[in-house]
């Protein structure tokens, strides 16, 4: 999958009294292996344009471009088959599954898609590696470290080789050691793997990080935009 | 001469009785049992192990094919009518409001509960016709030994002990094929009353069951005023 | 699918009190619904035996006004046995044995106490051959001799009479006579019919014959099939001979055992739809938990969609866990209604004690045994298992029915 691209994407949220345009006409484009961070003031559509790119929610007007496959036009039953095949998720929650141990956490992904062939302890294994917490991989979450949570996230998100990972606020919850290690991590598995990375924060590490930054407010981008 | 004059009596006596035939003897007790225009006040009394009952009837007997019961009082409470009339038997209970036919089986129970049975009182046939009657006689009684003769007689044999004086039976013994005494009718006082002599209390004994007996006492009888025909009706049963 | 049951068990078991409470029902019910299930079928096979050992044989051939309900007193309607149906009923291949009955309703006195019973007039070789009444008397007896009497149990409690003592049996004939025969007490009929237990008596059928003046006319002959399922063959073959005789009918058991069929549908149907209530119960609380642990879990299911899970997968996860709740708990009912099962088919329940002379409906006296049926077991099991999945449809429907974004949130 090549370049994603986004054209004069609107979203505007009606509610009984008032409409609020959350998105204004965004123009953006992300080539494959980029590392981009969107930042903004709460309340600049940072979030709601990371959902839409991550297919959980849909746009006013414009369109979607992954590649030559605009996923707008897309019906919800589509939509998921197309996360579950190209996008991985990190969250500032880490929203890992407690029940499960650190393992069986990331074999989630595989365990519903049935599009992977290989063996799945090889690629589970081969991410928990990545991410340095094979040792913890019969740990339950609840015994894990915030920044270990958030390995066990990324290895989740990565191990079905996506195109694209989205990150809302991923060292939100994490202290600045454990911020810059994941950060660290996930700028290796960029370069390594190929994988693009598109963060929303308001971090300025996770700036640091990120090969391009697009800023937005009230809706629309002020600086950045990648054409 | 006392002595003389009771032995002649009593040769006399015996004269007479023994010139006494079996039809003769039916007929002097017919006489006395079967009554017409007559209306009777009794008590049924009925004594069981399982405890006593007793009702306050008034019967009406215009013959022996009319006749018709009241229950008046009874230690339970309920009323109820019967009727017989002709060869059929009627009973009227007012709180179910209708009459039932009795027929069949329900002739072999007990009247009103009794160890009377509805035969007991229903039998219209001669006994001459049903039962092979033989006599004896003692000094006190006519002893009429009767053997059912039809295969639908009510009971295989009867004895029955005639008072050489009232011509009433003393007392019947009903017995089984085998000789076993199962029923004992007693009449154990009787008032002469217009030249007839005329029961006023009988019993009837279940040899069967322990102190089981049914006592029918008369309190007032009365054989002259007439009875209205229309008292043997359903309509006036029905009420 | 490994992945998927142990998700589902470690879901259950995130709420093991709640979990164990929501089961409980279904535990219950299906346990219950063995139990109850397999008394009344039990109860109604009994019924059935004792009434065809002891009273119907497979098939009887009666006068056409004979009647069960009929409450007369004397014989019931008698008839002479036509030469070609007792040749037919010797030669018949479907015939185990047959044998003739004087029925008839009397009043048995020791002297001092009168009871009314019905009385069979029967022949010991015939009769042992066709039920198995004369193979329960107490003691044991090879032959009934005329003269001698034997008692149900029931009815003897009221006499207390020694062995060997003269009872006094009181009837009308044939022709309507009242009438007496002596009998001398030879033994205790304990079939565990109490139909047969408290009313009934047995005589030889000769002294019944003299005594009730028949010339030879029975009331019923009763007929013992080689193989029972045979009955509607065997009446095929014999529906013929008694058309001739326009006088006689056939009944067979079943028709006599109506009522415990209809006792058995009526209490079964009753029975059913409390369990079936009590399984609803359960229904209800295992939607219930369900229903918590989705809103407890939304955030989580919704993290599960972003990745990419269809409906049809977290719908599937959720069925999942309500039927793998509905199986443990059945699973569990099973294991307790099978051993309840297993106590009342091996060791019964012996309600002598509390229904002593009450009529229960079923000719059954004093131990209710179940019938020991493992199918009827997997059934129930089975049964709460659907209700388990039932139940877990709608609460899985709801979440993914919910904006995902709203749940990630």
């Amino acid at each position: 999958m090549a370049e994603i691209r986004i054209e004069n994407l609107h979203k505007t949220y009606k509610t009984e009294s008032q409409s609020v345009n959350a998105l204004r006409g965004i123009d953006i484009s992300i080539p494959q292996g980029s590392f981009l961070s969107v930042a903004g003031p709460s309340g600049s559509g940072k979030t709601t344009l990371l959902n839409i790119i991550g297919c959980l929610d849909k746009p006013t007007s414009g369109s979607v471009f992954f590649g030559d496959e605009n996923i707008v036009p897309m019906n919800d039953g589509q939509l998921t088959v197309f996360r579950n095949r190209h996008i991985g998720f990190v969250f500032q929650d880490f929203n890992l599954i407690p029940v499960l141990t650190v393992y069986e956490n990331v074999e989630f992904p595989l365990a519903i898609n049935p599009f992977i062939k290989e063996k799945h302890e090889n690629l589970i294994m081969k991410m928990l590696e990545m991410v340095g917490i094979a040792d913890l991989k019969k740990r339950f979450p609840s015994e894990l470290s915030g920044g270990q949570k958030q390995r066990v996230a990324i290895a989740r998100a990565l191990v079905k080789n996506p195109s694209l990972v989205l990150a809302d606020e991923p060292t939100a919850n994490l202290d600045s050691e454990n911020a810059k290690n994941i950060m660290e991590i996930m700028k290796r598995m960029n370069a390594e793997l190929k994988t693009s990375f598109l963060f929303s924060t308001h971090d300025k590490l996770v700036m640091d990080y990120a090969s391009n930054i697009v800023r937005l407010r009230d809706g629309m981008i002020i600086s950045g935009a990648v054409e | 001469m006392k002595k003389i004059f009771s032995v002649v009596f009593l040769i006399t006596l015996y004269l007479a009785s023994s010139a006494m035939s079996i039809d003769d003897v039916l007929e002097r007790v017919e006489k006395n049992m079967v009554r017409t225009n007559a209306t009777y006040l009794s008590t049924m009394k009925i004594f069981s192990e399982d405890g006593d009952r007793s009702m306050q009837m008034k019967m009406y007997v215009k013959d022996e094919k009319n006749v018709l019961v009241e229950v008046i009082e009874s230690s339970e409470g309920g009323k109820s009518r019967f009727l017989k009339k002709n060869d059929a038997m009627w009973l009227f209970i007012p709180s179910a409001g209708r009459s039932v036919l009795i027929k069949g089986h329900m002739l072999k129970e007990g009247f009103m509960g009794s160890n009377f049975s509805y035969e007991d009182i229903s039998e219209n046939r001669k006994l001459r016709d049903i039962y092979e009657i033989t006599l004896e006689e003692d000094s006190l009684y006519y002893i009429l030994t009767m053997k059912a003769k039809t295969d639908d007689a009510p009971y295989k044999l009867k004895k029955s002990y005639v008072m050489k004086d009232a011509f009433l039976p003393k007392k019947e013994e009903i017995y089984s094929s085998s000789n076993r005494l199962l029923k004992e009718f007693i009449i154990e006082d009787y008032k002469e009353m217009n030249g007839i002599n005329v029961p006023t209390r009988i019993l009837m004994n279940d040899l069967l069951q322990k102190e089981n007996y049914t006592e029918m006492t008369y309190d007032k009888i009365d054989l002259t005023t007439k009875i209205p025909d229309s008292y043997f009706t359903k309509a006036y049963l029905e009420r | 699918m490994n992945y998927w049951i142990n998700l589902a068990f470690k879901n259950i078991l995130r709420k093991k009190q709640r979990t164990m409470l929501t089961m409980l029902p279904v535990v219950f019910g299906t346990a219950m619904l063995i139990f109850v299930l397999s008394m009344l079928e039990g109860v109604n096979n009994d019924s059935k035996a004792n009434l065809r050992n002891y009273d119907s044989a497979d098939l009887k051939i009666v006068s056409r006004d004979f009647s069960l309900d009929k409450k007369g007193f004397g014989v019931q309607e008698a008839f002479y046995v036509p030469e070609d149906l007792e040749n037919f009923l010797n030669s018949s291949k479907f015939v185990k044995a047959h044998a003739k009955e004087v029925i008839f309703s009397g009043n048995l006195s020791d002297g001092t106490n009168k009871m009314a019973v019905i009385c069979r007039g029967v022949d010991f070789e015939a009769y042992s051959k066709t039920f198995l009444t004369l193979a329960k008397v107490y003691p044991p007896v090879l032959e009934l001799d005329k003269g001698v009497i034997l008692i149900g149990e029931d009815i003897f409690k009221w006499y207390e009479m020694p062995y060997d003592s003269v009872f006094i049996l009181q009837s009308r004939t044939g022709g309507g006579t009242f009438d007496a025969i002596d009998l001398s007490y030879d033994g205790l009929v304990a079939t565990g019919n109490p139909k047969i237990d408290r009313t009934t008596v047995y005589m030889n059928i000769k002294d019944a014959d003299e005594f009730l003046n028949l010339n030879s006319r029975i009331s019923a002959i009763a007929v013992k099939l080689k193989n029972p399922s045979d009955l509607n063959r065997f009446i095929n073959e014999i529906k013929p001979i008694i058309k001739k005789y326009p006088e006689l009918k056939l009944i067979s058991w079943e028709e006599l055992a109506v009522d415990i069929i209809a006792i058995d549908s009526a209490k079964k149907y009753s029975s059913s739809v409390m369990i079936f209530i009590i399984l609803i119960i359960g229904g209800v609380g295992i939607a219930n938990t369900i229903l918590l642990s989705v809103y407890e879990r939304m955030k989580e299911i919704g993290t599960m969609r972003a990745m990419g899970a269809s409906n049809s997968t977290i719908v599937k996860m959720f069925v999942f866990e309500g039927a793998s709740v509905g199986f443990v708990a059945a699973a569990m009912g099973m294991i307790l209604g099978t051993v309840l099962m297993a106590y009342i088919s091996f060791v019964g329940i012996d309600i002598g004690g509390m229904v002593q002379d009450i009529d229960i409906g079923y000719p059954i006296k004093s131990v209710f045994r179940g019938q020991f049926d493992l199918l009827l077991a997997f059934r129930a099991g089975f049964f709460g298992l659907i209700i388990g999945i039932a139940a877990s449809f709608y609460p899985a429907y709801r979440v993914v029915k919910e904006n995902i974004v709203r749940t990630l949130r």
